[in-house]
């Protein structure tokens, strides 16, 4: 017995190798999915069009706009771009599928699986990383390349320094990140609060000094943003946003929360961070208690929530499980991750307080995919269902259906990037005739790349037939 | 029950999950469609499915749009399981099919227009036949689609 236990948390180079393999395939399977959909018209056609300017005029003007400070978003953008030559499905949807292949790898870099128990866990991690609904808007859309995703990576690789060993160029790249991001998009403000975060709970990779410096350039943001540029933040009339049971629109928004917009910023506070540990609500709305009162439940979306809820049931019992060593302050390498998933969550919720989007909260729900590994990693049986026969079936019941539901989760991303494909290759379809009816002309330079894209649309990589699984309403396809 | 092998139940679903992407991924890299019907088989299905790329694709590779193809009963309906592909467009009921069709050069002249004008009078679909015969059109109520129905049978 005690040989079976040594071996399942005996380190092996095999089990490391298992859980990488394994990450590499789930990875390469998405991105065969993501290949299926060509460049989408809505999201990059007016994109692209506006990288035709030079470096400058397009990097310079962006810190020049209203509500939005982001011109490494636009450099990201045009470095594609310019290297892509005009092969852009290749190289648009060929970074897309490699920033997938780069957050695996990320994830599972700061993860450390390590043992066969840890490879046996890695694959409900991944599930949770890759299928979790805020991960939604960061692989369905590009703008043709998606930049909440780059904003995933930088967290993911801010973690990493924030747990590597002391290094003078942990530093550096810290700070680098830390521009790169918070230039990138407002989100990107949390590699200062990941790095700080993983530092107060004891994970040093960064010095002190390294920690002064990253704080004094969140402070030159800030001024750079509001002092120097008056850039401002984006306000009520922005965009439509979720509350309650549907989504108003800016004017409803304006005539309802006007006089007191505190009160809409809290919502949007508390109904993110609750999105992230129950998949209820979602973009702001409580669409399963609406479903529940007219008595229309989608099964989909019953799995969503059961998913995201035992997961988040599985990091509650393993922090009750750790109370003690956290209240002494003595964190392991699991409490660690555990307790910054937690920090992150709670300042990505503050973050989004403008508008309720699920892509806001993707970096939480990458932390996430972290903390439900760690727990599950540091939890021992009695903090899953005690000992005994019947508390053993109830932990194994748990566990399966934890299991299932993140499964149906991950199979359900895979299909909307499948109905994806289907939309974007019908947006090139039938965007002559859009634009006809929108008095839109098409001349020169932009009619070219036009004809450019909808030729790589739907002759040169057409999408891909639909599957019939997305006709299952245990899937949440939409 | 220790606490890997609890932990290996909530893996195997989702290894299920993986196994049967990667089987859909991998078949589809060979040139199969597992876990699809393969999507419209001509461009008259294309033009019911309302499926743009494939209807394009189809009608560019040379696909005869006249002539009257086969189409799955869950298509359109089980009445009607052969059709043109102009026909097939008015029947899916999308006037953005149609103009679709207009543009790739299938629907080009006059008798054609007043033909599919009537299917769809006959389908009930006013906004359709105001854009193919925007001066009207002779219709005998009934035998346009009668005479696709009979095709059928």
């Amino acid at each position: 017995m005690m040989d079976a236990v040594r071996h399942e948390w005996a380190f092996s180079r095999g089990a490391t190798l298992a859980a990488y393999t394994y990450g590499l395939l789930a990875a390469a399977i998405m991105g065969h999915f993501l290949l299926g959909i060509p460049i989408q018209l809505s999201d990059s056609f007016g994109n692209m069009l506006a990288l035709r300017a030079s470096w400058t005029d397009l990097v310079i003007g962006q810190f020049y706009q209203q509500a939005y400070l982001r011109p490494f978003l636009w450099a990201e953008l045009k470095l594609v771009y310019d290297l892509s030559q005009g092969s852009y499905f290749e190289w648009f949807r060929g970074a897309h599928v490699a920033q997938v292949f780069a957050l695996v790898l990320l994830f599972l870099a700061w993860v450390r699986p390590r043992t066969w128990k840890d490879a046996a866990i890695v694959p409900l991690a991944l599930a949770a990383l890759l299928g979790i609904h805020t991960f939604e808007g960061a692989i369905m859309e590009a703008f043709p390349v998606n930049t909440f995703l780059t904003i995933l990576l930088c967290c993911l690789a801010a973690a990493n320094l924030a747990f590597a060993a002391p290094r003078w160029w942990v530093d550096v790249a810290a700070a680098l990140l830390f521009v790169v991001a918070a230039l990138t998009v407002e989100s990107g403000l949390l590699v200062w609060v990941i790095v700080v975060g993983a530092a107060l709970v004891g994970a040093r990779g960064v010095s002190r000094a390294g920690l002064g410096a990253l704080t004094a350039l969140l402070a030159g943001y800030f001024v750079l943003r509001f002092a120097v540029l008056d850039v401002g933040t984006p306000d009520l009339l922005e965009r439509s946003s979720g509350f309650g049971f549907r989504v108003l629109d800016t004017d409803e928004l304006v005539a309802r929360f006007g006089g007191a917009p505190w009160v809409f910023y809290a919502y949007n506070v508390v109904t993110s961070f609750l999105s992230v540990l129950f998949g209820e609500p979602r973009g702001g709305v409580f669409r399963l208690v609406r479903g529940l009162t007219t008595g229309s439940v989608p099964p989909a979306l019953v799995v969503s929530v059961a998913a995201s809820t035992l997961g988040t049931g599985l990091v509650a019992a393993y922090v009750w499980q750790r109370r003690a060593a956290w209240v002494g302050r003595r964190f392991t390498r699991d409490d660690q991750v555990v307790a910054l998933f937690l920090i992150v969550l709670a300042a990505n919720a503050v973050i989004s307080y403008p508008y309720t989007k699920d892509v806001i909260m993707s970096p939480a729900g990458v932390f996430y995919a972290a903390a439900l590994f760690a727990a599950a990693r540091g939890l021992t049986l009695g903090g899953i269902g005690g000992r005994g026969a019947l508390a053993s079936a109830m932990a194994a019941v748990f566990c399966l259906g934890l299991g299932t539901a993140w499964a149906v989760r991950d199979v359900g991303m895979h299909l909307n990037l499948r109905l994806s494909a289907l939309r974007a290759g019908n947006d090139w379809g039938y965007a002559d005739d859009q634009f006809a009816r929108q008095g839109q002309v098409l001349e020169g330079e932009a009619e070219r790349l036009f004809r450019h894209l909808q030729h790589d649309a739907l002759i040169a990589h057409p999408p891909p037939p639909q599957l019939w699984l997305q006709d299952l309403r245990l899937f949440d396809v939409n | 029950m220790r606490a890997g092998t609890l932990l290996a139940l909530a893996a195997v679903p989702i290894l299920v999950a993986t196994v049967a992407l990667g089987w859909i991924a991998a078949g589809e890299r060979m040139g199969l469609t597992p876990f699809s019907d393969g999507g419209p088989r001509n461009s008259a299905e294309a033009a019911a499915m309302a499926d743009a790329a494939a209807l394009v694709q189809l009608l560019r590779r040379g696909e005869n749009p006249l002539w009257a193809h086969p189409i799955r009963p869950e298509l359109i309906s089980s009445r009607i399981q052969r059709a043109t592909t102009p026909e097939a467009a008015v029947a899916s009921r999308r006037l953005a099919v149609v103009r679709l069709l207009e543009r790739e050069g299938v629907i080009a002249d006059d008798r054609t227009r007043r033909e599919l004008a009537c299917l769809a009078a006959d389908l009930d679909l006013p906004e359709m036949v105001a854009h193919l015969a925007p001066q009207g059109a002779a219709c005998t109520p009934g035998e346009a689609l009668e005479r696709v129905i009979a095709r059928t049978q």
